[in-house]
């Protein structure tokens, strides 16, 4: 009788195993090939070349020069956004924060382009 | 320039040329309520993904979203409609169909796609459910999770996973 009970308690605790493996397994799969929209690096793209920011969590303003003049590029808390820059339409700004993976904000007098990249690399770009 | 191969996105709005190598371009459509992506499509030739939406020109006041597509019958913000996607070779006839189905209501979508020769229409309403003509419905791939409720065009709702 001890022995049977015993076998169901282990039956139990198997399947609470099992299950916590399972919500484990679907947590990780959501987390890393889930709809993954949480920037992971920034790239700007110059007149000087292509660079990529990796840590956008630290607070900082970063001047990148252009065919006009150097623009001024705000990250922070993941995101990014122009706030200066020697063009005239200043559309580069006014497309404010870029928060999300595949976000793209361009100044094409200044030729510089910056877009903040995902840790999702299944698609090739995003449309929005 | 003799580019065979390439993906430009303006501002959101994609047009893909050729292929990736061996593989079609994957371009994914964002989720007009969450972080990621809802669905994806894949392309080979030469076609436009053109998306409207509510979520990225707008304000909120005393809990109500005004966004900034006007509709020309009442002069106020467009509602009841979270986004509009369309795939059509050329980007300027996407962008102006995307407007245009975003005003338009379902019923009125087969005469719509006749007057503008657009065939491939995606609107994801303001419960989100996702209204698709047929034939986008034959290549979209739906990655949100939990599955929106789809509802294709002159048929009954259905699991995205009847969808292809």
């Amino acid at each position: 009788m001890m022995r049977w009970s015993g076998a169901i308690k282990l039956r139990i605790a198997d399947a609470a195993v099992l299950l916590l493996v399972l919500v484990w397994v679907a947590a990780s799969y959501a987390f890393f090939w889930g709809n993954g929209g949480t920037p992971e690096g920034l790239i700007i793209e110059s007149p000087a070349g292509r660079q990529e920011i990796r840590d956008l969590t630290r607070k900082q303003i970063i001047g990148i020069a252009g065919r006009l003049g150097e623009s001024r590029i705000e990250i922070r808390e993941g995101q990014a956004r122009f706030i200066e820059s020697p063009c005239r339409g200043k559309l580069c700004i006014h497309a404010g924060w870029l928060t999300q993976a595949g976000d793209v904000a361009a100044c094409l007098p200044n030729g510089i382009v910056i877009a903040l990249q995902g840790a999702d690399h299944r698609y090739d770009s995003i449309n929005y | 320039m003799g580019v065979t191969d390439a993906v430009v996105n303006a501002g959101g709005e994609v047009h893909a040329y050729g292929r990736h190598g061996d593989r079609p371009w994957r371009i994914g459509i964002r989720d007009p309520r969450g972080p990621g992506v809802i669905a994806y499509v894949d392309i080979v030739g030469e076609e436009s993904v053109v998306t409207s939406g509510d979520y990225e020109h707008y304000f909120e006041y005393q809990g109500r979203r005004y966004c900034h597509i006007i509709d020309p019958r009442t002069g106020y913000p467009a509602e009841g409609v979270r986004s509009v996607t369309v795939i059509h070779p050329s980007a300027g006839v996407g962008e102006a169909a995307c407007k245009a189905f975003f005003l338009a209501k379902p019923k009125e979508w087969a005469l719509l796609r006749q007057h503008m020769s657009v065939e491939q229409v995606m609107m994801i309403d303001d419960e989100g459910v996702v209204h698709l003509t047929p034939a986008l419905a034959k290549r979209l791939h739906f990655v949100l999770q939990p599955p929106p409720k789809i509802v294709i065009e002159g048929t009954d709702p259905v699991h995205p996973a009847e969808v292809r």
